[in-house]
């Protein structure tokens, strides 16, 4: 009983020594003033150019402010997740975060990030520097934000020219109906050209339709105040509807889109078999570049009027893209708030933007570098342009909900679209179920 | 065995009413040894398992992880709405049902393929190399490669019509995305029944193939009656291993069919990847973790009696 005893006492006391340790390890001081620790994406399009451009910040951050600067990086969603989550329990971790825009609602919800207070804002150099949207995803209001925007991704369309030439077609759509109009004048599926390429199996895609034609029909996701889900509305199930009708109704798309992710159709529409590709940032110009319709092809922002609708509904937001992006945002526990507001100043100047921008093929979120960028390059003026009229996706942290929910949606649906039809009342089911488990998020978020 | 490690009472031959022999104070053994042991299993099984199973009983989530500690406890509420409101039945229904379908479909491959290069054959370090190929494969890149060769236009479509087959546009989005991962799991994971059921055969003595031989029996005979009797240990293992292994197994149907994935393939894994890291609910996670812990635990525990690899020494001897 003794010798028992005697050794869980020893096993406590071992145990209580391994966990004081490791708690030292992580309680102690960090960066000491003149380190600066920053996580970022590995961009996997531009990975040495990437590492370039790290290298170039990191000597004109030291010079700017004596500091170092350390880059750690996450290759995927799920890498960023997990550094996020232990980060912000253990209170120790990088100084400063590269988020995605549609992952800050979800960061802010973690209140693992510092708001920043208008003294803040003017040590970056102000908000009137950026892109007024870009700021749409920074936090719910403007009191209480915490992204700073870093880059913006605007979604819009692209169309080979040559082929709306030869179909005479003289502008790209500005309405979803005029979309299918010109992509069955454009369809020649006997030689296996389609109007418009889709990607009904990709992760991110679809519910970027579904979000968008529901908000130009007037309808919401979640109400404006918060407290309710509306994936299970009218107007989100006639979007779901209006978003399969192109394949399954309009014949305007491969039937073997159903299987496409985004890079399947972006491979379509490089290659002459589509004519138009709705939902593409500045991110494909290089492939675009190195394809066969290297100067047959233009941006243009999305049809900004829903699909069935000769104009928008009362209510109705001139919803064309979401607010896409890259922010910025510092951990709450970071003791290096003014070497990363130095930081934020300095990545989000005129001169850093651009050269991000053109390191990465992404737009810039300073207002004037976005300015200067378009004048350069005059092909991505629409998705400039694009950018001005982008709508904030509801800032929830139930917004991963929304997200997977839209997405379970429609992949579910794939094996009757592959049949060439969908079931109405199976997609009102699967939005119900959606609908559900937002909601819950949602009660959760207001307890 | 040295008498300080008989245990007392139970030394072989001793009868009920043989004298118990207590160790004196210099014959004790030094348990304190274990200490590091000991306290490594803490940190390293114990601790993580009691923290998960406490997270289990909170409603922690994306608005309560940054003071973990102080989130609502909710008793039996996460465990409950995993086995009735939430997609794991079904997700573990799949997931059972995969890992045994795979391993009994990967098993007699692997068995026949030890037994094809177990004798002299030519080549047979060449041979027993591609059979590893499979195995050694990350499953990341399995998984990437058998997406391409799955796609409706894709590798698999093309020969299986060449053979009069009808083939299928849905091996990655529909009902058929069971089958493909059935068969690609085992395509990747046979080799590991292979390497288990090689060893064993390396084990068993020549003497017993040259006394069937003597006897006239037939290569059926020998290998039901020499061969299989002499696997039982090292087959048994590989069988419980490869049926945890294919059950947990996450990176696969990740890679082939993303997330959300078809219901078909929405295996309890990929449920309680999307439920913790997807929608942030990690006490929910927790709990289907925790679930899914037990019923594995079953058959590992089954196993175990099986073999009797929990036995005492002196029990197994006996």
């Amino acid at each position: 009983m003794h010798r028992g005893r005697g050794l869980f006492v020893g096993v406590i006391a071992v145990l209580a020594l391994l966990l004081t340790g490791i708690t030292a390890c992580g309680g102690g001081p960090r960066g000491g003033g003149t380190q600066l620790r920053v996580l970022v994406a590995v961009d996997p399009q531009y990975p040495e150019q990437q590492r370039a451009w790290l290298d170039r910040v990191t000597q004109r951050f030291k010079a700017k402010s004596g500091a170092d600067l350390t880059f750690e990086t996450f290759a995927s969603a799920g890498e960023e997740q997990t550094k996020i989550q232990t980060s912000i329990v253990s209170g120790d971790g990088p100084d400063v975060y590269h988020l995605g825009s549609t992952f800050t609602p979800v960061a802010f919800a973690t209140k693992g990030f510092q708001v920043l207070s208008e003294a803040d804002w003017q040590q970056i150099g102000g908000r009137d520097r950026f892109v007024p949207e870009s700021l749409g995803m920074s936090g719910p209001d403007p009191a209480h934000q915490i992204g700073v925007p870093v880059s913006t991704r605007p979604y819009g369309m692209v169309y080979n020219t040559a082929m709306f030439r030869a179909a005479g077609i003289g502008a790209p759509p500005a309405a979803w109906d005029e979309f299918v109009a010109d992509a069955k004048r454009l369809n020649q599926p006997a030689a296996g050209v389609y109007g418009t390429a889709l990607d009904y199996a990709d992760g991110y895609d679809p519910w970027k339709f579904i979000w968008m034609f529901t908000l130009q029909g007037g309808g919401r996701l979640v109400s404006d105040d918060l407290k309710q889900a509306r994936l299970d509305s009218p107007e989100v199930g006639a979007s779901v509807g209006a978003y399969f009708d192109l394949l399954t109704r309009h014949h305007v798309a491969d039937p073997k889109s159903v299987g496409w992710r985004s890079a399947q159709a972006l491979a379509a529409f490089v290659n002459g078999k589509a004519a138009m590709l709705p939902m593409v940032t500045p991110n494909a110009v290089p492939a675009l570049e190195g394809s066969a319709v290297k100067g047959q092809y233009a941006f243009a922002p999305m049809p900004l009027v829903p699909p069935g609708a000769a104009s928008r509904p009362a209510g109705g937001l001139a919803a064309g893209t979401i607010v896409s992006g890259d922010n910025i945002a510092i951990a709450s526990y970071s003791r290096q708030k003014d070497l990363a507001l130095s930081y934020l100043e300095l990545i989000t100047s005129i001169d850093e933007q651009l050269d991000y921008s053109q390191t990465l093929g992404v737009l810039p979120a300073n207002a004037e570098a976005a300015r200067r960028q378009a004048e350069a390059h005059p092909q991505l003026a629409p998705l400039v342009a694009a950018e001005r009229t982008a709508v904030p996706t509801t800032f929830t942290g139930a917004w991963s909900d929304v997200q997977l929910g839209l997405a379970n949606v429609v992949t579910q649906s794939l094996p009757a679209l592959t049949n060439g039809s969908y079931d109405p009342d199976a997609v009102r089911g699967l939005l119900a179920q959606a609908n559900q488990k937002v909601q819950s998020s949602l009660n959760r978020q207001g307890r | 065995m040295s008498p300080a490690t008989v245990l007392p009472g139970r030394a072989r031959g001793a009868g009920p009413s043989a004298p118990v022999a207590r160790p004196g104070r210099r014959e004790r053994r030094p348990l304190w040894l274990m200490l590091p042991g000991l306290a490594l299993l803490g940190l390293v099984v114990v601790l993580p398992f009691g923290l998960a199973v406490w997270m289990g009983f909170l409603d922690l989530d994306q608005y309560t992880l940054r003071d973990w500690l102080g989130a609502p406890f909710i008793g039996l509420a996460n465990f409950t709405e995993a086995l009735t409101t939430s997609t794991m039945p079904h997700s573990l229904w799949l997931s059972v049902t995969f890992a045994l379908l795979t391993t009994a479909v990967a098993a007699p491959i692997g068995l026949v393929a030890a037994l094809t290069v177990n004798g002299r054959v030519p080549a047979r370090g060449l041979v027993r190399s591609l059979y590893l190929v499979p195995y050694v494969i990350p499953q990341f890149a399995t998984g990437s490669l058998w997406q391409m060769l799955l796609q409706p236009d894709g590798a698999v479509n093309k020969v299986l019509r060449a053979f009069g087959l009808e083939g299928s546009n849905e091996w990655l989005i529909g009902p058929p995305a069971f089958w493909a991962l059935v068969a690609v799991d085992v395509w990747a994971s046979w080799a590991f029944i292979y390497l288990m059921a090689l060893a064993g055969l390396q084990t068993i003595s020549t003497e017993l193939y040259e006394a069937a031989d003597l006897d006239g029996v037939t290569w059926r005979q020998k290998v039901r009656y020499v061969v299989l009797p002499q696997l039982r240990g090292p087959l048994s293992l590989g069988l419980i291993l490869s049926t945890l292994q294919h059950f947990n197994n996450f990176t696969l149907p990740f890679v082939l069919f993303g997330s959300p994935a078809p219901e078909a393939v929405n295996v309890l894994p990929v449920n309680i990847y999307q439920t913790s890291f997807q929608v942030f609910r990690f006490g929910l996670g927790s709990a289907m973790s925790v679930l899914a812990l037990i019923i594995l635990a079953i058959p590992a525990w089954i196993y175990l009696r099986s073999v009797r690899l929990d036995a005492k020494p002196q029990e197994a001897g006996a």
